[in-house]
């Protein structure tokens, strides 16, 4: 490969095989439950929600708000930065460093989220709203470190350029489709609890 | 990745352990159902025992079994025996044999596949199937027993007050892998069923079994996360303390008993129909090829079944008519309930089309199928009754509702599983199972069944609650005793017909007779390679000519059959230069 061909911007790489397309369905289809999974959590909230005469509960201060919407940046950036690993998948070097760029994000979502967490649990009567958080962005969360998972998996296959071309950018496609996943997944959460 | 030949694996760990051949995981998952049978078919039997000789000791096992009460069995002892033997039987017995087995053989079989689309999850979704079941069967023995709170498990009942023990928690636990385990399956059948069908497999040529099987996955995918929400809240509840379930447990917790039974039910009533979904598509295709005649009216079935996966997504409401749903809301379920009798009356009146005017082979799965047409339709019109308000209010949570939904989920399914069982078996292990036993357990199972069953009804419009534990209790129920008696002599007989079943097979898979490549004559794709099928399935990829059931073609003299992987009937032209009339007549 020339270095002209790996500067210049490629379009993603369009589904080859037809195990390819497969895996393509089967990741849609798991997306689609997961998507349900989360639908059914925030109905859930919904509904005890409006039962409630006030909402906070009374004593319990307001969700933090800053402190999510930093981790929902955090979170939008890491899906950009997998956009990113998706259209340079043609050349490995650039592709793995998206990926680590993505990772890192990844983590420091996660971090972030401990003082959204201890925020939460700070509340003198935290009852109603320690479990719908626990749930909720604890879902969530063994979700984004099940991704991270498979990134982790990818990202040296990517560095050593094993995997070349076409193997590499399938998997990349499976990994971004599961981490924009999860983004949609926190903007609903993020919406749902801390903005309205 | 999909389309190459795989050498076949030659380890004992990778050929019948950790296998990812598809016909190997439907052996694993069919013999794990029928073991699960048999112990959801013990827990039954014990529970029939307490309603015809309560408080007697149980004879022969209760002294092992109830050493405590001296052999009796005791009130905690009973809820938890038909709180597991629903479990069981539901998710444990009939989810593996149904869907597990027959999913995993039929599909790639049927639709000319090498395999499913993803091996290693299909592998994986045994394996987690098989954890499961002994998360389940291990919480017998913890402390304070299994499960306690109906297979339904509502709270507060379920809750950590009302059923402390670690049983409970192990229940929720099981059932969460069990569903981890089902979606795996349903992503690798729709996937499969999407993306490898042979070249001219349409879907409107697919067999009605991988359409029912097919339609069924659809409704795992969209409500075993739903159901798997619920058992999340449940475990946290449990576990962790937090309240969704539990009203003013705390302060600032108003948790809701009634969310988990919405969740519940989102779940719990499609899941009826992802039971009976592949029973219907097996019936359907069974009885077009006992009946040697195309089945009736066959896009019809194909489109009835998937409006009826449609109208059972927004339907279970009709099972909390009593729990004070706003009466608006109680009428438009009741509505869309009675809306599915219409696909299901299609349904129903194509498959009495099929065998009208058939020539009918009274073969041993034949008989199972028709036995599903009966028991189904008996299943159906005892529904009415509970999906009309007025009439369900009366008899909700009596036995009449035990017996309605043993005829439409137990015996349905059931059958459709023994059907299944009769017709494949040749091509799973290879060999023929004796047909005059097969014959003698059909009958010492159908009339002892209806026994069981029908009477619940009458007891249920009597006024009799389910899961009781003391029916003499109450005077106005005395009266039943001799009919509760009947049920269980009823119960025994069919218990111990199934040895006959037992018996058959073992006795064939030791010294059966070889079974052929197509002992039915039938017509789809499974019958074209030999029985069992070799690794990876087909020799060559067949190409598909036409529809699943093209029998007693009348420009087809020498046999009443011709192959899906047909293109030409034998030494015979397929539109003879004849009048061209009849054979548009028959032409797909
Ligand atoms: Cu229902």
């Amino acid at each position: 490969m020339s270095d002209i061909a790996a500067c210049e911007v490629s379009p993603v790489a369009p589904v080859a095989t037809h195990g390819e397309l497969a895996d393509v369905v089967g990741m849609s289809l798991f997306l689609g439950s997961g998507a349900v999974l989360f639908g059914s959590l925030l109905m859930s909230y919904a509904m005890l929600r409006a039962q409630q005469p006030v909402w906070p509960p009374a004593g319990c201060p307001p969700p933090p708000l800053l402190m999510a919407a930093a981790n929902t940046l955090v979170l939008a950036v890491s899906s950009v930065s997998m956009a990113r690993a998706q259209i340079q998948a043609a050349s490995a070097i650039r592709c793995a460093g998206a990926l680590g760029a993505t990772m890192a994000l990844g983590v420091l979502f996660l971090v972030l989220q401990l003082p959204v967490w201890s925020a939460l649990r700070a509340a003198p009567q935290f009852g109603l709203m320690r479990s719908v958080f626990l749930l909720l962005a604890g879902c969530h969360a063994l979700h984004l470190a099940a991704g991270l998972g498979a990134l982790a998996w990818v990202l040296p296959g990517a560095l050593v350029s094993e995997p070349r071309g076409q193997q590499l950018a399938a998997r990349v496609r499976l990994c971004a489709m599961f981490w924009h996943f999860l983004g949609v997944a926190w903007a609903a959460l993020f919406l749902t609890v801390f903005v309205f | 990745m999909h389309d190459a030949h795989h050498a076949e694996p030659t380890g004992f760990l990778s050929r019948v352990v950790f296998s990812r051949d598809h016909k190997v995981i439907a052996k694993q998952f069919l013999l794990l159902g029928l073991l699960f049978l048999g112990l959801g078919g013990v827990l039954a039997l014990l529970i029939r025992w307490q309603l015809a000789f309560p408080g007697k000791p149980v004879p022969i096992v209760g002294q092992y079994l109830f050493s405590a009460t001296a052999g009796a069995i005791s009130p905690e002892g009973y809820t938890m025996l038909f709180t597991m033997h629903g479990t069981i039987m539901i998710f444990f017995a009939i989810t593996p044999m149904l869907i597990g087995a027959f999913g995993n053989l039929c599909i790639p079989l049927m639709i000319g596949a090498r395999d499913m689309a993803f091996p290693f999850l299909n592998m994986l979704s045994f394996w987690v199937a098989a954890a499961s079941g002994v998360v389940l069967a291990g919480s017998f023995f913890v402390e304070g027993g299994a499960a306690m709170a109906g297979w339904t498990a509502y709270p507060p009942l379920s809750g950590a007050t009302a059923t402390p023990g670690l049983g409970q928690t192990l229940w929720a636990v099981s059932l969460f892998l069990g569903g981890v385990s089902t979606l795996m399956g349903a992503i690798n059948y729709v996937t499969t069923i999407l993306m490898l069908r042979a070249p001219g497999m349409g879907f409107f040529r697919m067999p009605l079994s991988v359409w029912g099987l097919g339609l069924a996955a659809v409704l795992n995918i969209l409500f075993v996360p739903v159901i798997a929400a619920a058992l999340l809240m449940l475990i946290l509840d449990r576990v962790a303390n937090t309240g969704f379930f539990v009203s003013g447990a705390q302060p600032g917790s108003a948790g809701d008993p009634l969310l988990f039974q919405h969740l519940f039910w989102i779940f719990g009533h499609p899941e009826v129909y992802i039971l009976i979904l592949p029973a219907w598509g097996i019936v359907s295709d069974l009885l077009a090829v006992f009946s040697r005649k195309p089945a009736f009216g066959f896009k019809a079935t194909a489109i009835a079944m998937s409006s009826i996966v449609v109208l059972s997504t927004v339907v279970y409401g009709h099972h909390m008519y009593t729990v004070g749903l706003s009466p608006g809301l109680g009428k438009a379920f009741m509505s869309l309930t009675m809306l599915i009798s219409i696909p299901s009356s299609v349904l129903f009146l194509n498959w009495l089309g099929t065998i009208w005017r058939g020539s009918i082979r009274l073969e041993p799965a034949m008989l199972f199928a028709l036995g599903v047409v009966f028991v189904f339709g008996m299943g159906g019109l005892t529904g009415l009754f509970l999906g009309a308000i007025t009439t369900d209010i009366y008899l909700h949570d009596t036995a009449f509702v035990v017996g309605h939904f043993h005829y439409t989920m137990a015996a349905s399914v059931l059958f459709g599983s023994l059907a299944a069982i009769y017709f494949w078996f040749p091509k799973m292990f290879g060999r023929m199972l004796c047909p005059e036993l097969a014959r003698l357990h059909f009958w010492f199972t159908f009339l002892p069944l209806n026994l069981v069953f029908f009477p619940m009804l009458i007891e249920g419009y009597g006024g009799m609650p389910r899961r009781l534990y003391e029916p003499t209790s109450y005077k106005y129920l005395v009266q039943f005793q001799p009919v509760n008696q009947l049920i269980t002599f009823a119960a025994m007989v069919l218990g111990l017909a199934q040895l006959i079943f037992v018996w058959n097979v073992a006795r064939s898979l030791w010294a059966g007779e070889r079974a052929p490549a197509n002992p039915w004559e039938a017509t789809t794709l499974e019958w074209l390679t030999p029985s069992p099928p070799p690794h990876e399935n087909f020799d060559v990829i067949p190409d598909v000519h036409r529809g699943p059931h093209e029998h007693s073609r009348p420009d087809v003299p020498d046999r009443d059959w011709i192959g899906q992987w047909e293109s030409q009937a034998p030494e015979t032209p397929l539109t003879p230069p004849a009048p061209p009339s009849d054979s548009e007549a028959v032409a797909v």
